[in-house]
């Protein structure tokens, strides 16, 4: 799964999900992708899962890109720990997705398989999404 | 090439709030420029703009643009940039570059892929990075595509933009290295996780130490397994029971876990 090879800090201050997304808005690479509809705390294992679920789809002849990446770390109290004595350790890593954010794109795919496709990642993710194709821009 | 016209409205109210309100009213708020004018802000109409585009206008394609309003006026433009939301994909703004009469302009104009490359044949992939290229060339002489044949293109090799020929009176402007069309070798499947799981300790256990060995195997075996095996050999370590030490650590667990012994423990 993703996740930063290392990092400046252990702990960050949680990043705001709310609000547009400044870049990462526009299709960079294939010719469909999924575009988050709201913002949203997106886990490396779901990220991992939407990307089993297209590259299966994807196979030899396409291409895959995954345009987020999770370098949020999330942390976690131990069970049965009684409050105090420090912050939780780190319990996973988290990509903070806003509201346009294109969250995988593909290529190599008829229109119909990309739909498909993009339909079961999309069923892996905690975010509404929707399918962005090449032709919807100039 | 279809020729495109479109009747706008010159544009009173600029900046945001400007902008909202002709949005409001079912306009796309544009401007004019270009070397031999000064900029003119515009409202289209939403409606024919966006039929104007599923007809094909795009930043290669001339428009008449019919100016209403103070200045009346026919002008030759060009789509220069276009913004839309980000959510929505709704057009917000629309860019005009009044095509120059005395001097080349600079165009993009969209790539056609002619034949089939050798290398998909051969069980190649084919890839296109670059489905635009950027020319300089007079207003009379903008093409309406540039054809490339891909059909010379084997395994492993790519065609770069030095190789596209182009109409007479277009240069192009991008670098020569460019990548048009790139044939690559297709991937090899990926190993599932348990077939690697059961080759790790194969390879680790000859040569490391028999209780060292199972912790590295996993260690190899993915990200998902490494927390857990080393939070618990960690754990043992610091003389804690398994459900007290933490099943998912941070990156270093262990040193952790060897640095704090009292620290984690029950308050």
């Amino acid at each position: 799964m993703l996740q930063p090879s290392r990092t400046k800090y252990r702990y960050y201050h949680r990043a705001k999900a709310r609000g547009i997304a400044k870049g990462g808005t526009d299709l960079s690479f294939g010719a469909y992708g999924l575009k988050a509809l709201e913002g949203g705390w997106v886990s490396d294992r779901q990220i991992e899962a939407g990307r089993v679920a297209l590259i299966r789809e994807v196979g030899k002849t396409g291409k895959l890109w995954i345009r987020v990446f999770p370098d949020m770390p999330r942390t976690k109290k131990p069970l049965e720990t009684r409050m105090g004595k420090g912050k939780g350790g780190i319990e996973g890593w988290y990509a903070c997705v806003k509201r346009g954010r294109i969250l995988f794109e593909i290529e190599g795919l008829a229109p119909d398989a990309a739909a498909a496709a993009m339909r079961l990642a999309a069923s892996k993710l905690p975010v509404k999404t929707r399918l962005v194709t090449r032709t919807d821009q100039l | 090439m279809a020729a495109f016209s479109l009747a706008v409205k010159s544009r009173e109210g600029d900046g945001k709030r400007g902008a909202r309100r002709v949005r409001r009213e079912g306009f796309v708020p544009a401007v004019l420029y270009g070397p031999e004018t000064a900029p003119i802000t515009l409202s289209v109409p939403a409606h024919e703009l966006s039929l104007l585009l599923k007809k094909g206008a795009s930043y290669h394609t001339p428009i008449e643009l019919k100016i209403e309003g103070n200045g009346a006026s026919t002008k030759r433009v060009l789509i220069r940039e276009a913004r839309y939301h980000p959510v929505w994909g709704d057009l917000l703004h629309i860019d005009f570059y009044l095509i120059p009469t005395k001097r080349p302009l600079q165009v993009s104009i969209p790539l056609k892929l002619l034949g089939v490359p050798a290398g998909v044949a051969d069980g190649g992939v084919m890839q296109c990075p670059t489905r635009r290229l950027l020319v300089l060339c007079s207003a009379d002489r903008i093409p309406e595509v540039i054809e490339v044949d891909v059909s010379g293109v084997g395994k492993g090799h790519s065609l770069h933009a030095s190789d596209v020929k182009l109409p007479e009176g277009v240069r192009c402007v991008e670098r020569t290295d460019v990548t048009i069309v790139t044939v690559l070798m297709p991937k090899e499947e990926e190993k599932k996780p348990e077939e690697v799981a059961a080759a790790a300790p194969a390879e680790g256990a000859p040569a490391e130490g028999a209780a060292a060995a199972p912790a590295e195997g996993e260690a190899k075996a993915g990200a998902e397994a490494k927390p857990a095996a080393t939070g618990k050999a960690a754990g043992k370590a610091a003389g804690k029971g398994p459900e007290k030490a933490p099943a998912k650590g941070a990156e270093k667990p262990a040193e952790k876990a060897a640095a704090k012994p009292a620290g984690k423990g029950k308050g």
